[in-house]
């Protein structure tokens, strides 16, 4: 390996990058172009809109104080409105009102609630959401913690035997841990989910449609950019640059390795601004694995330059390639769930999409900024673009290196 | 400087070159002179190590192609028939490039690539983008790019196809300026006049055969002292007249091109007043009749054309 000649070929690369004032709009304008709009068209999905608010509808049997303070606290989030009845509900009819759509959700706060607060037995409360309408996660979220804060205060009342009593140093040294750990262990409110809608959406943990749009037109547009500058080594071999490059200094595996670099470094600048710009134009936070989000960015811009070089071996003209590869990536966007989120479509599309190196890096990334995924969580997918990566490149290699010694 | 030992290149079934054999000798130039489809493209790919020889040998520098392409690549420049560079960038970018790839760096490089501007007059156009050159200032920077990493052997694949004679004379005079700087050069041109003005030696190909290798005066002799005869008759009576006139002993051939009769002999004064007595008995005007001595021009008419060949045997 020759490093001033690849070394060369990569600055070479960078450089017709940058002459291209086109391509530039290709490789940074549109995708934040496609962010905004399809940001904007595929709106929120946690029902926080400003002008839409969510109505929760609250049978109270227990009728208690502790009631009052729950739905207090329900009613201090600005995306519900908390309508209370004091009669009962069963089941059928809670589904049948949010059916109807009467309600977003149905949540049936059981006798004895306020019993519990006070250390009683455990109860349930249910709660009854329409999917098409509401994340059932964000709903239980909000349920969830207001009730954390009740079963907090109900165990640290147990401590502090006297209500409204200063806490005096004697008393902090009597603090029970394991007594608080115990109380922590078995809290006595707890929530009893159900979606009631079509739509599972309820465990994926995205609330914006940027958060899905962001990442996905970012893939999607280092892939494009990348399967159509396919044309330039099409272009090297008509132009017989290619020849002129065969006969220096540079090894088949110095041109392979040129080739290459030159691809990633441009896949992995263009990626890393992108997400920069979608970060601070849409308040996007992409977890708290930067390991993992380095480490999906780099399997996949590896990905796309190894597709570059073969794409470029395989098509015989410049049009050819530049078909072949917007073909290609629109595909590989549409099933592997970049246009649309995976998680929307029938279970079979599912495993398709998460068998391509697209669906493998968007399932990353949800996972990332839904569910705080690490690299441990993401190593599946993470493992899929490997071996994606090393068998493309393998063949690219074979392909060029054949090409370039004819 | 390069030994060919009967090279053979097949595409296929296709013998595109077949049996060719030529030595050029150090600070030689030698011009590969032939029709389009000859052959010429092809055996600069094998001497420049870029295609892989089905037979023979080729050596150059005392390296054999196929087995120590890398030697030889240190050894040769190559101009190809193409355009061949990043025409989106500088004649100043692709130059550094081509440079860094031969191995050249820091101010070996610069100074290197400012000799090649110069040379090629373009130091002034220097940072303008290829994309916006003529056509003759792109040929003369494709021609100094194959020089960046100053060669012993220079391959110039056609470098005049496409620009008009002022700019064809330009690059010309650049080639005759190295001959007479010691670099050994193999031109290829379907030119005859560019060979002619430009080569030491010649070799002529066709159909992916040498039909002829030499200097200029030893090709001539090797048709002999041959006069060329051209003579309009009716269609009707060619035939009869090929066939009389091969039988005479001052004929050396007769065929048909351009719809008029051709007469190869050593001394076309002597076969003129049999001719003359053939129209009469024949009852014929002496229409149009040319006399023609022997140049370069008849050798490859001679050796190419197609009338000839078909019936000059
Ligand atoms: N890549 C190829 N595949 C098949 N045939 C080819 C190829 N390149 C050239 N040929 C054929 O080989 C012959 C010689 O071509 P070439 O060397 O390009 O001729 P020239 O350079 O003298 O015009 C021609 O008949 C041409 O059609
Ligand atoms: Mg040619």
């Amino acid at each position: 390996m020759n490093r001033q000649v690849i070394g060369a070929m990569v600055r070479l690369r960078l450089l017709r990058v940058l002459r291209d004032r086109g391509g530039l709009v290709w490789l940074l304008v549109m995708p934040m172009v496609f962010s905004y709009l399809m940001g904007n068209l595929m709106g929120d999905w946690s029902g926080a809109g400003s002008s839409r608010r969510h109505k929760v509808l609250v049978f109270d049997r227990d009728g208690g104080a502790a009631v009052d303070r729950l739905l207090a606290q329900l009613a201090d989030d600005e995306r519900f409105i908390i309508v209370s009845a004091d009669s009962s509900v069963t089941d059928e009819r809670a589904r049948f009102l949010v059916d109807e759509g009467a309600a977003s959700a149905v949540l049936q706060v059981p006798p004895g609630f306020t019993d519990a607060f006070a250390g009683g037995p455990t109860v349930d409360l249910r709660l009854s959401v329409d999917g098409n309408r509401l994340s059932s996660q964000n709903a239980r979220t909000l349920i969830e913690r207001s009730l954390l804060r009740l079963n907090t205060e109900r165990a640290a009342r147990g401590l502090v035997t006297a209500p409204g009593a200063a806490v005096t140093r004697d008393r902090a040294a009597a603090f029970d841990s394991t007594a608080f750990a115990e109380a922590w262990a078995h809290p006595r409110l707890r929530l009893d989910a159900a979606s009631l809608g079509r739509l599972e959406v309820e465990d994926w943990g995205l609330t914006r449609a940027s958060q899905h749009v962001g990442p996905a037109y970012v893939l999607f547009f280092m892939l494009m950019f990348m399967m159509v500058s396919a044309k330039d080594l099409v272009q090297e071999r008509q132009d017989h640059t290619l020849a002129r490059l065969v006969i220096s200094r540079a090894s088949a595996l110095d041109l392979v390795a040129g080739y290459f670099l030159g691809g990633l470094v441009i896949g992995l600048v263009q990626g890393a601004i992108l997400l920069g710009l979608n970060a601070v134009a849409f308040g996007l936070d992409y977890g708290d694995s930067p390991l993992a989000l380095v480490l999906v960015m780099l399997l996949f811009a590896c990905f796309a330059s190894a597709a570059s070089i073969l794409l470029g071996t395989l098509a015989r003209t410049g049009p050819q390639a530049d078909g072949l590869g917007s073909g290609l990536t629109m595909t590989l966007g549409a099933i592997g769930g970049l246009w649309w989120p995976l998680e929307i479509t029938p279970s079979f599309m599912q495993t398709i999409g998460q068998a391509l190196p697209t669906g493998q890096a968007i399932t990353v990334f949800h996972g990332m900024i839904g569910r705080g995924w690490g690299v441990e969580r993401s190593l599946p997918m993470l493992a899929g673009l490997l071996v994606w990566f090393v068998v493309v490149f393998a063949l690219a290699t074979w392909r060029l290196r054949r090409q370039a010694s004819a | 400087m390069i030994e060919v030992t009967d090279l053979v290149k097949k595409y296929g079934t296709h013998r595109a070159v077949d049996g060719v054999s030529f030595t050029v000798g150090r600070g030689e130039l030698f011009g590969l002179l032939g029709p389009n489809g000859a052959g010429k493209t092809t055996t600069i790919g094998v001497l420049s190590t870029l295609l892989k020889a089905d037979g023979g040998q080729v050596r150059i520098g005392g390296h054999d192609v196929a087995s120590s392409p890398a030697q030889v690549r240190r050894l040769i420049g190559v101009v190809p028939q193409e355009i061949a560079l990043y025409t989106d960038l500088t004649a100043r970018d692709n130059l550094m490039f081509w440079g860094r790839l031969h191995g050249l760096g820091g101010a070996a490089l610069s100074r290197r690539v400012e000799e090649l501007l110069v040379m090629a007059d373009l130091a002034d156009q220097a940072k303008r983008r290829v994309d916006a050159y003529s056509g003759g200032m792109m040929r003369r920077l494709n021609l100094v790019a194959g020089l960046i990493h100053e060669p012993e052997v220079l391959f110039l694949d056609e470098p005049t196809v496409g620009i008009d004679a002022q700019a064809r004379s330009r690059i010309l005079d650049l080639i005759a300026q190295l001959g007479r700087q010691g670099l050994t050069v193999i031109y290829t041109t379907h030119y005859l006049e560019e060979a002619e003005h430009l080569c030491d030696r010649i070799g002529v190909i066709d159909r992916g055969r040498l039909v002829a290798l030499g200097d200029k005066e030893s090709l001539i002799s090797q048709i002999g002292d041959v006069d060329l005869i051209r003579l309009s008759l009716p269609e009707g009576e060619r035939a009869a007249f090929a066939a009389e006139c091969g039988a005479w002993p001052e004929c050396a051939g007769v065929g048909e091109r351009r719809g008029k009769v051709e007469i190869r002999t050593p001394d076309g004064g002597r076969l003129l007043p049999r001719i003359q007595d053939w129209l009469r008995a024949h009852d014929l005007p002496l229409e149009q009749l040319e006399i023609e001595r022997p140049n370069l021009e008849t050798l490859y008419l001679n050796l190419t054309g197609r009338g000839l060949r078909e019936n000059g045997s």
